[in-house]
């Protein structure tokens, strides 16, 4: 019992490892405009830093 | 948007401290991750679920399958040895601090004892004791032991040496059913593990046997037949140890494991044995700064502008709410996958020392000792830099430990070798030596045992063994009053 049950954890690990592995390679095919995305996804955080956030803004 | 660094933040951190929220990003912070940066004042990064989620997606799951399709059956799959500790303090936000890899492993509490062989007294510490006992006593019974992970490199080859060095105690205490008096482990918990421990005189005689054979042929296989890879950062600064770790491990591979800090987790290997790492592009948004760039401009690459080759600054936006954040690393692009950059760290930024403008990277120094190793015919422990402003004008001193003494009188000899390849490495300190801008360069080889030593006061001091990062840089008067004591006058 004791050496089936990390085998089985493992294995639901892998499992998800290997979609991971298949969503990270169509992803890293598109990657510049992936990552662009978040930036723009960023900038609605960045709004709201900017208008509740001062030290940052001194530097502009 | 201009640049920022952790300073920026801090104001904002420190309110986020007492409970408020929503001040640097709206997502939900679940922890606060401790850096190794300063001994003294460690910054305390927020991080976001999500953060938290890459960390699992990318450095559990996704490593793992691309471990188990690299080994197929070799990797049998039972339980593994776990260096990752849990050391957290309690915040008055009430949530947790402490190392982003301890965060991973407490978010697995429950699974962790049916995966890996040390016990909970020593994953979740309330107090010093001796880690690395524990951890080997456990691991050694288990014969089918299949891997080791470890957040760095020298947190296994150290184990290992603590192993050559302690193995006939250790077995003595399997064949018994004991914990030899003389380890350090605070009397309740001493108490606990006694009560679970049973003698094992038959693994006790097997390993026995392995251990007299000595260590000069791979140990690991020996000991543990069923042992599959090594996972642990160990690539660019950490690389004198993975060497070492050849030595103990023979064929079995290592998994180089991410590139990754306490904002994020930024890169991944994508192949077992691989030191390239590939840019998470779901992770941060990234932005690029040629590391060659003398002036100051807030202009940026990103990641499809960038050449094989050519070494830049990455600054990133992470889901934790650092934004164009500075985290003062600088990689270099060693080749693509698909369409996303692969990187090699190659030197922090803060890590540079300069005495007279000269601009000395951590590769330079690396590239130099491991010069200095080969004319030299010696084997390397490991090594940091000074910069010795106390005779005029300044000059280098590399700090250097090797497996066996030097000849005393051979010191000249050692100091011309050093600063031939300083020189190399960095021409600017050559011509500044030659001109009368810097003196020349020095050698100082410090006592056996100096650089273990220097991690196991740190953690005695309270340090995390998940942060040790090799000390490449005498920067601090706690560095320099230990390295200097430890001074090799013999040598």
């Amino acid at each position: 019992m004791m050496k089936i049950i990390p085998k089985l954890i493992y294995s639901l690990n892998i499992k998800k490892g290997k979609k991971k592995i298949k969503h990270f390679d169509e992803l890293t095919k598109n990657a510049p405009e992936i990552n662009k995305q978040l930036r723009t996804i960023k900038k609605v955080c960045l709004f709201r830093l900017m208008t509740t956030t001062s030290s940052i803004l001194k530097k502009c | 948007m201009p640049f920022s660094t952790y300073d920026d933040y801090i104001e904002y951190i420190e309110k986020m401290l007492t409970g408020e929220e929503g001040l640097i990003t709206n997502d939900p912070i679940i922890h606060y991750a401790l850096t190794s940066g300063s001994v003294d004042n460690p910054k305390k990064i927020p991080v976001s679920e999500d953060t938290v989620k890459l960390y699992r997606e990318y450095a559990t799951q996704y490593s793992f399958a691309v471990i188990s399709e690299a080994l197929g059956e070799k990797w049998k799959k039972g339980r593994g040895l776990n260096l990752m500790e849990v050391k957290f303090e309690t915040l008055p936000n009430g949530l947790f601090a402490g190392s982003i890899s301890g965060r991973g492993v407490y978010s697995i509490k429950n699974l962790l004892f049916l995966m890996f062989t040390s016990p909970k007294e020593v994953v979740f510490p309330t107090e010093i004791m001796d880690s690395k006992y524990i951890h080997l006593r456990y691991a050694l019974i288990e014969k089918s032991l299949s891997y080791i992970v470890s957040a760095f490199m020298t947190g296994v080859c150290d184990l290992m040496k603590y192993l050559e060095a302690n193995w006939e105690m250790i077995v003595s205490d399997i064949e018994n059913g004991t914990i030899n008096e003389d380890i350090k482990i605070p009397d309740d918990v001493r108490k606990t593990l006694l009560a679970k421990i049973k003698p094992d005189p038959k693994r006790a005689a097997a390993l026995r046997a392995a251990f007299q054979k000595g260590f000069d042929d791979p140990i690991i296989p020996r000991i543990w037949p069923e042992f599959a890879f090594v996972h642990a950062i160990g690539s660019g600064g950490f690389s004198v140890y993975t060497d070492k770790m050849r030595h103990y491990l023979g064929d079995i591979p290592i998994y180089f494991s991410v590139y990754a800090a306490s904002e994020s987790i930024m890169a991944i290997c994508s192949e077992m044995e691989s030191q390239a790492f590939v840019l998470i592009p779901d992770s941060a948004f990234y932005e690029f700064i040629p590391a060659n760039q003398e002036e100051e401009t807030n202009e940026t690459l990103t990641m499809d502008q960038l050449e094989t080759g050519k070494d830049y600054e990455i600054v990133i936006t992470n889901t934790s709410g650092f934004y164009r954040y500075r985290i003062k690393d600088v990689v270099r692009v060693v080749g693509w996958y698909n369409k996303c950059p692969k990187i090699q760290f190659v030197y922090r930024l803060n890590q540079m020392v300069s005495i007279a403008g000269e601009k000395t990277t951590e590769d330079c120094i690396s590239w130099s000792v491991r010069e200095f190793v080969k004319e030299a015919k010696c084997e390397l422990v490991d090594y940091s830099v000074y910069a010795d402003i106390g005779v005029s004008p300044g000059r280098y001193v590399i700090f250097m430990e090797t497996e066996k003494r030097l000849a005393k009188d051979q010191h000249h000899e050692y100091r011309r070798i050093i600063e031939e390849k300083l020189g190399i490495a960095n021409p600017s300190i050559g011509a500044k030596v030659k001109s009368g801008v810097l003196s020349p360069s020095d050698i100082t080889f410090v006592q056996e045992e100096t650089y273990a030593l220097y991690r196991d006061l740190m953690i005695m001091r309270g340090i995390s063994g998940n942060q040790l990062k090799p000390v490449r840089v005498i920067d601090t008067l706690v560095k320099e009053n230990f390295f200097f004591a430890l001074a090799d006058k013999e040598s």
